[in-house]
């Protein structure tokens, strides 16, 4: 999967009212000219406080939103070319597994049909549907399956309901996953099962994924790779060791060191930054960060720093580190 | 991995089965208002079906017994002006009643509500021009409209059917549209298109079933209406021709005649439409708080 300029401004409705005072049409710019890569078989973590644009890079690619600028390659097919029947074959290959399982699964249909669903419109395993969603529902661990088959997702548990979730995009065969935070809905009791469960099946199905999370811890726990997004931009990109033992960018920083330690032993510098997230309808000119920076100079206020490789494999956009 | 079980105590069911399975113990005023509504239809049901079995005599038979005459051991609900028995044109009535109220409030349901959920899910132009002409048709006075209507198609089941169902397309365009709009943006609905869904199995498989609790109460509460309009148009003479028993007929009549003192051929009558349209409402309304948590009233 390569994404290269990826852009994403949502128009703002305006009243009539304002549209006549002014023909001036304003943008959220919620993602905004991002690059980057996710190599077969590999987690890419993509992390940012809410309102970064990580949730809107994911649901673009996937083309649950329409990308307003930029290419995104998937096994060398354009993805924001393809038309409609086009797209609906590329979707087997590439599937979603949502923040919300209360919301995601439709509650008027059973657990088997929820699963049978992608398998029917995709005309895979006829005649078998029912096997294949029984042989599914023990492969994220809903067993005894049969029962689970004749539920109504309001009979189950978030956990549950996440697992059902899970199986609904795997069904396919897929090959890339966007994970949407799939566990920041759940109880913190099952959240390290879910995840397991998830690293688990990509082992087992050889599957890539889009993780894209707002806790580190979680990113740590389950990613290869990591991207720091911040305001619709990525400003620090690497492995995630090299990203979380010498973090480069003030804001990753910040971010790393507000993770617990469970160790009281443990002493650290603690970089908190002030603030809130600026509007992301006019961005702060230079870096997107410099207000929040300490360590904010002249040069940043002005000019944008570009994303640039440090050492290899570790990018990161700040004046300062590079 | 550890072993999640589904909760047991709670067997798989549809909505209907759920449903049933509360009103079998009734708990709160929507589930008895539910109860009480089916028990009063259903006797309009067994007397719109079997009316030969319940009636004594023949509806349409004239000069059966004396003009008028007051309810008796032999008429309990006495005779009209032309000497037939009002009990029995009374039970026969209800065949009537229910069959072009139903069929209206169906064929509005068969029309309505697919215009709805096209309008509501697709959008766009399409969306503007048919919710200005339902908006149109629903500014109209009912009322009139249907008279409107009748008075060109003229008297007859069919066209009473007819002429009461345009008044109430509207009525499931507007509230299917409106369910439509507040379903499509749900989570479940992305989630089907991300597993390469088409727009019309969306509409089939995910968004329809979702609004299908709101149309059912809709759907009641048209029946009662639906009995009023059909007993007004007959009143009017716009409705089932004489002789086919019908209430609002038999109203029509009975008021010529309840000035001399006769208020029995329109008092049973209007009882029999005021039990009916409560019938319905009972349901229509205790559906909505049962279908529909959030009206439960505390």
């Amino acid at each position: 999967m390569v994404v290269e300029g990826l852009k994403k401004y949502f128009e703002i409705r305006k009243s009539f009212l304002e549209t006549l005072v002014s023909r001036k049409r304003e943008f959220i710019k919620a993602v905004d000219g991002i690059s980057f890569e996710v190599g077969k078989g590999e987690v890419l973590g993509l992390v940012g406080e809410s309102g970064c644009g990580k949730t809107t890079t994911g649901r673009v690619i996937l083309r649950l939103e329409e990308p307003t600028e930029g290419r995104a390659f998937f096994d060398d097919i354009d993805l924001f070319s393809l038309n409609g029947e086009e797209l609906r074959k590329m979707r087997r290959r590439m599937q979603i597994i949502f923040q919300d399982p209360y919301a995601s699964l439709n509650p008027r249909m059973k657990v088997g049909e929820i699963i049978a669903h992608p398998l029917k419109i995709h005309g895979l395993s006829e005649g078998r549907e029912k096997d294949t969603v029984l042989e599914f529902l023990e492969m994220v661990g809903l067993t005894p399956a049969e029962d689970f088959y004749n539920s109504y997702p309001h009979q189950l548990s978030g956990g549950q309901r996440q697992r059902v979730a899970i199986a609904r995009a795997l069904v396919l065969h897929p090959e890339f996953i966007v994970a949407d935070e799939p566990v920041s809905m759940l109880d913190v009791s099952v959240r390290a099962t879910i995840l397991d469960l998830m690293m688990k099946l990509k082992e087992k199905m050889g599957l890539t994924y889009l993780f894209i999370t707002h806790d580190l811890a979680t990113a740590k726990y389950v990613c290869n790779r990591v991207a720091v997004m911040y305001l619709g931009k990525i400003v620090e990109m690497g492995s995630i060791d090299r990203v979380f033992e010498e973090p480069l960018h003030p804001y990753t920083k910040a971010l790393l060191s507000a993770i617990p330690i469970p160790d009281p032993t443990v002493k650290r510098e603690r970089l908190v930054i002030g603030g809130e997230v600026p509007n992301p309808i006019n961005p702060p000119p230079g870096c997107r960060f410099h207000p929040r920076c300490p360590f904010a100079t002249e040069r940043c206020k002005q000019e944008e720093p570009q994303l640039v490789e440090v050492e290899k494999g570790h990018k990161v956009a700040c004046h300062l580190a590079a | 991995m550890e072993v999640e079980r589904a909760r047991v105590e709670e067997p798989p069911v549809g909505m209907v089965g759920l449903l049933l399975k509360r009103l079998r113990k009734p708990a709160y005023v929507g589930e008895y208002m539910v109860v009480a509504g089916l028990a009063l239809l259903s006797v309009f049901l067994f007397l719109a079906l079997f009316p030969d079995l319940v009636a004594p005599y023949d509806p349409i038979a004239i000069g059966l017994g004396p003009r008028l005459a007051p309810p008796n051991s032999q008429f309990i609900m006495g005779t009209d002006h032309l000497g037939r028995d009002v009990l029995s044109r009374v039970i026969w009535g209800a065949r009537i009643a229910l069959l072009v109220s139903t069929s209206a409030a169906v064929l509005s349901l068969v029309i309505g509500a697919p215009l709805g959920l096209v309008s509501g899910f697709l959008g766009g132009k399409l969306d503007r021009v048919l919710s200005l002409v339902m908006d149109s048709i629903y500014a109209f006075p009912s009322l009139v409209l249907a008279i409107a209507i009748a008075a060109v198609l003229g008297p007859g089941i069919a066209n009473v059917a007819i002429a009461i169902s345009v008044i109430y397309i509207p009525t499931y365009f507007r509230v299917v549209r409106g369910e439509v709009l507040v379903i499509r943006e749900q989570l479940y609905v992305e989630a089907a298109r991300a597993i390469g869904a088409k727009s019309p199995t969306i509409m089939r498989k995910y968004v329809l079933p979702n609004a299908l609790p709101s149309m059912i109460v809709v759907f009641t509460l048209n029946v009662a209406d639906a009995v009023l309009t059909e007993a007004g148009l007959s009143f009017l003479g716009l409705g089932i021709p004489p002789p086919t028993p019908d209430w609002g007929q038999d109203l029509q009549r009975g008021l010529e005649v309840v000035l001399s003192g006769s208020w029995h051929p329109i008092f049973f009558p209007g009882i029999m439409i005021v039990l009916l349209v409560l019938a319905f409402c009972l349901i229509g309304d205790g559906l909505g708080e049962v279908l529909n948590p959030r009206l439960r009233e505390p």
